[in-house]
């Protein structure tokens, strides 16, 4: 079975098949409120990545989330919850082409990484009461009142849009609790849809779940990255995975019937 | 040419590789090299982050003028006390994060994961959203998967089995297996498949094109 599945991989991996995809709803939803945006607003961008790893399955989709903002001249601010994360989204700035034309984003003006802060669920309280409370310094030791972006932006109302991404699905109750549900905003999301299925509509207002999300989001936009390729391989996959549990399940059940006859006769 | 970049992509390659051989031939001294650089190498940006985060958010705002920040920072330096005799210490900043924790949720819980959920629930049918038939069969669930997980002698033995009604707690229990079902499938097939993919890109799509490229 997982030579199989192995196989399968690597010949799509480099043959994509190109399925359809078609859009759902919600990814729909998150792209629509994404364009919503005007020049000069500001999105938090709540960034949880505690697998190390899981930054370089996701930059793709990031990068084409981070371009639609800057399409539309909004700004971003990032906040983020392990130690590695601000590393990874100094990095994410440079892979996602933003400082460069036709975007010219300036770090400081219209991008700006805070520093870790632990605590988790305490670290979000924290963030949404004030940044500047919160932190002295950005990610690269800037003092906050040297920051332009962070003059005009301060609690979590300040911002236009609040973007939660995350890995951990505790983290859905969490961002709930201490951003939406206290302040009452409503917010986008790139995590597993199953996680604020129950929230979607009041908290949530457009999701982009993961690798699926995550490839239409590109089609959409037209910023194609990965998903793509991973969701060619993620159908087939699926497909070989569903056909051998039913025929387990056929061959399990026919192997029972067989049996039947035999022990009757005794 | 071979550039810097894809000599680290070649070196992430052969580290994940040689990481995967733990399947095959378990732990030998090439995976434990790869673990040991790994585990060294997260605790390192780990330690230095959170070393750069004690200067922005205590350090800094206490020379500031918030002095009583000293007060946390000291109770977290309690923790280290379980190195000494006085290891009860430790006790303090425990509680403390497990008091303060319990009182930025508990309110919270109750606004974002009770009410508002009753209120969507019973708002779905009233305005028949997404449909009647399916706002009325999602109350329906909710309503007896609760009372499926009511454990209660007096109030609910009558709904699970040999009780009169017992048929009601059999119904909570088969939607509570399909919700679980469904979100388990997706998280354990999907999730798993997708990590399969993600490694075999990451290891061997972005070093093909890498060099393709070149």
């Amino acid at each position: 079975m997982g030579i199989i599945l192995l196989v399968v991989i690597v010949t799509v991996m480099f043959n994509p098949v190109g399925l359809p995809i078609s859009v759902s709803q919600q990814t729909q939803d998150f792209y629509n409120r994404l364009i919503k945006l005007k020049e000069g607003e500001t999105v938090l961008w709540g960034f949880e990545g505690a697998v190390i790893g899981a930054y370089t399955e996701k930059k793709t989709a990031m990068r084409a989330v981070a371009q639609t903002i800057a399409k539309q001249k909004a700004n971003i601010v990032w906040v983020s919850f392990y130690p590695h994360n601000p590393g990874q989204l100094l990095a994410f700035i440079e892979y996602s082409g933003l400082t460069k034309p036709p975007f010219n984003y300036k770090y400081g003006e219209n991008i700006v990484i805070m520093p870790f802060l632990p605590g988790e669920e305490t670290a979000m309280a924290a963030i949404a009461a004030g940044l500047k409370a919160t932190f002295s310094t950005d990610v690269k030791g800037i003092s906050i009142g040297d920051i332009p972006l962070l003059k005009k932006v301060d609690k979590i109302t300040d911002f236009n849009l609040v973007l939660i991404q995350f890995g951990i699905f505790t983290y859905a109750e969490m961002f709930m609790r201490q951003w939406p549900a206290k302040y009452g905003i409503q917010v986008i999301s790139m995590c597993t849809y199953s996680v604020v299925a129950a929230y979607y509509g009041t908290y949530v207002i457009g999701d982009l779940d993961l690798v699926r999300g995550n490839a239409e989001f590109e089609k959409l936009t037209g910023i194609l990255g990965e998903d793509i390729v991973y969701m060619d391989i993620r159908n087939i996959n699926c497909g070989i995975t569903l056909a051998l549990i039913a025929f387990g399940n056929i061959a399990l059940y026919w192997s029972k019937v067989k049996k039947v006859p035999a022990e009757a006769k005794k | 040419m071979i550039t810097w970049d894809m000599w680290i992509q070649l070196l992430g390659m052969f580290l994940g590789l040689v990481g995967l051989t733990f399947l095959f031939f378990g732990n030998t001294w090439a995976f434990s090299f790869v673990e040991h650089t790994y585990l060294g190498g997260t605790v390192a940006i780990a330690l230095l982050q959170s070393i750069y985060t004690l200067k922005t958010s205590c350090f800094d705002l206490i020379a500031i003028g918030r002095a009583l920040l000293i007060i946390p920072f000291i109770i977290g330096l309690l923790s280290f006390s379980r190195y000494t005799t006085s290891r009860w210490l430790a006790r303090y900043p425990v509680a403390m994060m497990s008091g303060i924790g319990v009182g930025i949720t508990i309110g919270l819980v109750l606004r974002a994961q009770i009410l508002n959920a009753s209120v969507m629930t019973i708002g779905d049918v009233l305005a028949a959203k997404p449909d009647t038939v399916s706002s009325v069969i999602v109350l329906i669930g909710v309503l007896i998967v609760l009372i499926y997980f009511t454990y209660s002698q007096k109030f609910s033995a009558i709904t699970h089995t040999g009780g009169k009604m017992w048929y009601i707690g059999r119904l909570g229990r088969l939607f509570a297996m399909a919700a679980f079902g469904y979100l388990w499938a997706k998280i354990f097939i999907d999730e798993a498949i997708d990590a399969q993919i993600a490694t075999m890109i990451t290891i061997v799509k972005r070093t093909v094109d890498a060099f393709a490229a070149a």
